[in-house]
């Protein structure tokens, strides 16, 4: 094929030429880069592990010191309208609706002084053992000085 | 050329007395080998000593690992040749091109290489490559200029033989086409 003999024709030498000395100087050349190379991987092979350990360190000074913010800071900071929505959501979850027309349970008034006073006397009577009709005698008695005495 | 044999050298290797040695009779051994194969790759003198240096860098950071199962060239040739792609591919990023550009720099470069000593026709042989796609590129140089036996192109490349071959063809046929169109 006349193409083919034209492609073996061309030849297989080559058409490229090296620096003068080229060959006879690379060898050394790439010695010494291999030499360098190898005492820079001596000097990373000897600092390896004190680098790994420094960097071990570093980890656990910056693990402990986001641990600590952490516990610092307040459990949930919620923006002023959310904590709004939540106030809201806790009143609907504790109180009906008839409570808080009525207000405040735990702000309630204080039961007044007269009731406390009887219950008091009824407690006393109770643990005296008195008999009824001496008590409501005596009262009738006690009512009767008290209309006497404003007359 | 290197009095030794790879099996030799890499004896030799292992003992730290010798190792120096070993490494600088491997270089002797292959330097030329590979250079000529990534110069075919990335054109540029400059940029195939880098890529050579970095290459047996990488052999000598690694040589203690080579399984000897494999021939030691053709593991040099994998090394090299995924060396020169990544400078490649790194090139390409730098310049924020397309890689058909990169082949268009590559044809440029080859025009204004002074340490270009091919004739004219030489030239266009070149040049047809360079209109190859990357992986038949590789095949045709290694199959064509370093006469590589598929198996061992098989194992620096990761494709099978069938494929080589077929590879071979289109890269053939492509720079035929060219040959005779320009």
């Amino acid at each position: 094929m006349s193409n083919q003999g034209k492609l073996n024709n061309i030849g297989k030498e080559q058409p490229f030429r090296v620096p003068e000395n080229y060959f006879r100087d690379l060898p050394e050349q790439i010695m010494d880069k291999c030499k360098q190379d190898e005492q820079k991987r001596s000097i990373v092979h000897i600092l390896k592990p004190a680098l790994s350990l420094a960097a071990m360190f570093v980890g656990v000074a910056l693990i402990a010191y986001f641990a600590l913010q952490m516990i610092d800071r307040p459990a949930v900071q919620v923006p002023s309208n959310q904590q709004d929505i939540a106030e809201a959501e806790y009143f609907d979850r504790y109180f009906n609706q008839n409570e808080l027309l009525e207000g405040d349970p735990e702000n309630e008034e204080e039961p007044k002084t007269d009731n406390k006073k009887t219950q008091k006397y009824i407690k006393y009577l109770l643990d005296e053992d008195i008999d009824y009709t001496t008590l409501i005698n005596e009262l009738e008695e006690d009512q009767g000085q008290q209309k006497g005495e404003k007359q | 050329m290197s009095e030794y044999s790879d099996k030799e050298l890499l004896e030799m290797f292992k003992e730290s007395e010798y190792r120096n040695f070993a490494f600088k009779q491997i270089i002797k051994k292959y330097q030329e080998r590979l250079y000529w194969h990534i110069r075919k790759i990335v054109i540029s003198h400059e940029d195939s000593d880098d890529i050579l240096q970095n290459t047996f860098i990488k052999v000598w950071r690694g040589l203690d690992q080579f399984r000897e199962d494999s021939k030691l060239y053709t593991w040099l040739y994998r090394i090299a040749t995924n060396e020169s792609l990544t400078f490649l591919k790194q090139k390409k990023k730098r310049q924020y091109i397309p890689f058909v550009d990169v082949e268009h720099q590559l044809m440029n470069v080859l025009e204004s290489d002074e340490y270009f000593s091919g004739d004219q026709i030489q030239l266009k042989l070149q040049k047809a490559i360079l209109t190859l796609p990357e992986k038949q590129r590789l095949v045709f140089n290694m199959k064509y200029f370093d006469e590589m036996k598929y198996e061992d192109m098989s194992r620096v490349l990761d494709t099978s033989v069938g494929a080589l071959k077929a590879s071979f063809h289109h890269a053939v046929k492509k720079i035929e086409k060219y040959l005779k169109e320009n």
